[in-house]
C-alpha cells in the first residue's frame, strides 16, 4: 500500500489527475485505432478512480507503441506515454507479469552489451557471418563493451527479471 | 566537421547498407565519423521498464563520448532519442547528475557533464549542412523519382526534449527529399506509427499498422518508401516479406535508407550504398542509375 502512495505521487507529477477525460489521446492513438480493447483514456480514468492497482494486471496497458503522441496532443499536459512507463516499471518490480519482449532485450543485452541478438537464435553481438559481411563491405568490427552492460543491469535489479 | 559516431545495435548487425551510405555521404560532404569503441546499448530499450537502467546506460555512452570531446552522431531514432533525453537530464538536473557520477566512477572511473550535442544524422545534414550546401553538392538531379518518407516516432517526440520538426506533422524530410530534385509524395498514412514496438506484444496491431501504410503507397504507386530509422526500416521491409510468405500479399514496395537515397543523388556509385542489401530492389532507381 505505501509503495502504491510513492508510485500514486510520481503520477501526480506526470499530471495524472488533471485528466478531464477528452479522449484527445485515445482519439490520435494508432493502436486504439487497430485494436478496441486498447483505451489510453478509460486506463487513466481507471487510475484516477480505483488507483493504479487497479490497472497493473492489465494486459493492455502493454499495447501502447511508446509513439508519445498522445502526450504531444494532451490538452490538459498529462504525460501519458511516461505514466504508463511508470506502470510498467511497478508491474516488473513486483515480478506480477514478465513480457517475453523485455525479457528477451534484457537477456541479450545483458549477455552481449547490444540487443542485436534479442530476437531468436542464441544471443551473440555480431556472428562470424556479420562480421564477415562487414568486412567485405570495409566497415570496421564494432567494439561493444558487454561486461559494462552485464553491472549496470545487476547494479538496479533488472537482472531479477530472468530469473524463473 | 567532426563527430563520434554512436553505431547502436541493430544498423552494425543487420543494416549495413544504412550504415555504409551514411559513411560515403558524410565522406562526400566533408564530415569526418569517427566510431565509438567500447559502447554498449543506448539504453533505450529499458526507459520504459527501468529508468534507472536507462538513464546508467545512456550516460555511461555520454562519458566515454565526452572523453573524446566531439560532439555524437547517431543513425537511429532510438539511440538519439534516449541519448538526447538522458544527456538533458544529466546537464539541468543537477541531483541526478551526481548520483550518476558516483555511480560511473565507482565501476567505470568514468564521469559525465552533459557538455555534448547529440545529433541523429538529420540534424547534421538539415542543421549543420543545411539545405543550399547539399544543393551545391547534388550531382545526378533525381526529378522524375517519387518517394513516401516515414520519419519515425522517437525523432520528434516528446518535442520536451526532441525539439526538432513539427513533433505532429514533421516536414524537414520533405525538404531534404526535394533538394535532390525527387518529389516527396504526400499521403494519408505518412505521419502513422510503423508498428514495430508493438512486436513481441500484440504482433496482430503491429501487421495492421504496417499494412495500412503499405496498402496505401501501393495504389499511390511510389518508387520507395524512405525511412531514417533501423527500426522502421526493419518493421516496412521484413514486414513485407512476411506478409509475402504468410499471407501471399505482395506489395513489393522497396525501402531505401534517407542516405542512399542522398547518396545517389550527390554522385556516388551505386556499388557502394549497399543497395545489394536492399531485399526488396528498387528495380527502377537501379535501372536509372546502372
Amino acid at each position: 500500500m505505501i509503495l502504491s502512495l510513492k508510485l500514486e505521487d510520481e503520477l501526480k507529477k506526470l499530471n495524472s489527475t488533471l485528466c478531464y477525460q477528452c479522449g484527445t489521446c485515445t482519439g490520435t492513438c494508432p493502436v486504439a485505432r487497430v485494436e478496441e480493447r486498447f483505451n489510453p483514456r478509460r486506463i487513466i480514468d481507471k487510475i484516477k478512480l480505483y488507483g493504479i492497482d487497479s490497472v497493473l494486471n492489465n494486459e493492455e496497458i502493454w499495447y501502447c507503441v511508446e509513439c508519445f503522441i498522445c502526450m504531444e496532443k494532451c490538452p490538459q499536459n498529462v504525460k501519458i506515454t511516461e505514466i504508463f512507463f511508470k506502470l510498467y516499471e511497478e508491474v516488473i518490480k513486483r515480478g506480477i507479469k514478465k513480457p517475453r519482449k523485455y525479457v528477451g532485450l534484457v537477456k541479450a543485452i545483458y549477455s552481449t552489451g547490444v540487443s542485436t541478438g534479442a530476437y531468436g537464435g542464441k544471443p551473440e553481438a555480431f556472428s562470424g557471418l556479420i562480421l564477415k559481411k562487414r568486412e567485405k563491405m570495409g566497415l570496421p568490427k564494432p567494439v561493444v563493451k558487454e561486461e559494462v552492460a552485464k553491472t549496470i543491469i545487476e547494479s538496479t535489479g533488472l537482472n531479477k527479471i530472468l530469473e524463473d | 566537421m567532426r563527430y563520434t559516431l554512436y553505431l547502436g545495435c541493430v544498423i552494425p548487425a543487420k543494416e549495413l547498407n544504412y550504415e555504409l551510405s551514411t559513411k560515403k555521404v558524410f565522406e562526400k560532404l566533408g564530415i569526418e565519423l569517427k566510431y565509438l569503441e567500447n559502447f554498449v546499448c543506448c539504453g533505450f530499450p529499458f526507459e520504459s521498464i527501468s529508468e534507472e537502467t536507462w538513464l546508467r546506460m545512456a550516460s555511461y555512452n555520454l562519458a566515454l563520448a565526452e572523453n573524446i570531446g566531439n560532439d555524437i552522431v547517431t543513425m537511429c531514432n532510438g539511440c538519439a532519442n534516449s541519448l538526447i533525453h538522458a544527456n538533458k537530464i544529466i546537464k539541468e538536473d543537477k541531483e541526478k547528475r551526481e548520483e550518476i557520477n558516483k555511480f560511473l566512477t565507482e565501476k567505470f572511473n568514468l564521469s559525465v557533464s552533459g557538455k555534448l550535442n547529440i545529433k541523429h544524422i538529420i540534424h547534421v545534414l538539415y542543421n549543420d549542412v543545411g539545405l543550399e550546401r547539399i544543393k551545391e553538392n547534388v550531382k545526378n538531379n533525381l526529378n522524375g523519382l517519387r518517394f513516401a518518407v516515414h520519419v519515425g516516432c522517437h525523432i520528434v517526440r516528446p518535442s520536451s526534449y526532441m525539439n526538432f520538426d513539427n513533433p505532429i506533422e514533421p516536414e524537414k524530410m520533405d525538404e531534404l527529399i526535394e533538394v535532390t530534385g525527387a518529389e516527396s509524395v504526400n499521403y494519408i498514412t505518412k505521419h502513422l506509427c510503423c508498428g514495430n514496438y508493438a512486436r513481441g506484444i500484440n504482433d496482430k496491431v503491429s501487421i495492421t499498422l504496417l499494412r495500412r501504410k503499405l496498402e496505401e503507397l501501393k495504389d499511390l504507386n511510389v518508387d520507395a518508401l524512405v525511412t531514417i530509422c533501423p527500426a522502421c526500416y526493419l518493421q516496412y521491409e521484413m514486414g513485407q516479406l512476411e506478409l509475402r510468405m504468410k499471407e501471399k500479399i505482395n506489395l513489393n514496395i522497396p525501402v531505401l535508407h534517407y542516405p542512399q537515397v542522398l547518396g545517389l543523388a550527390l554522385g556516388i556509385p551505386v556499388s557502394e550504398l549497399g543497395f545489394d542489401q536492399n531485399k526488396i530492389k528498387p528495380k527502377k532507381i537501379l535501372e536509372q542509375f546502372k
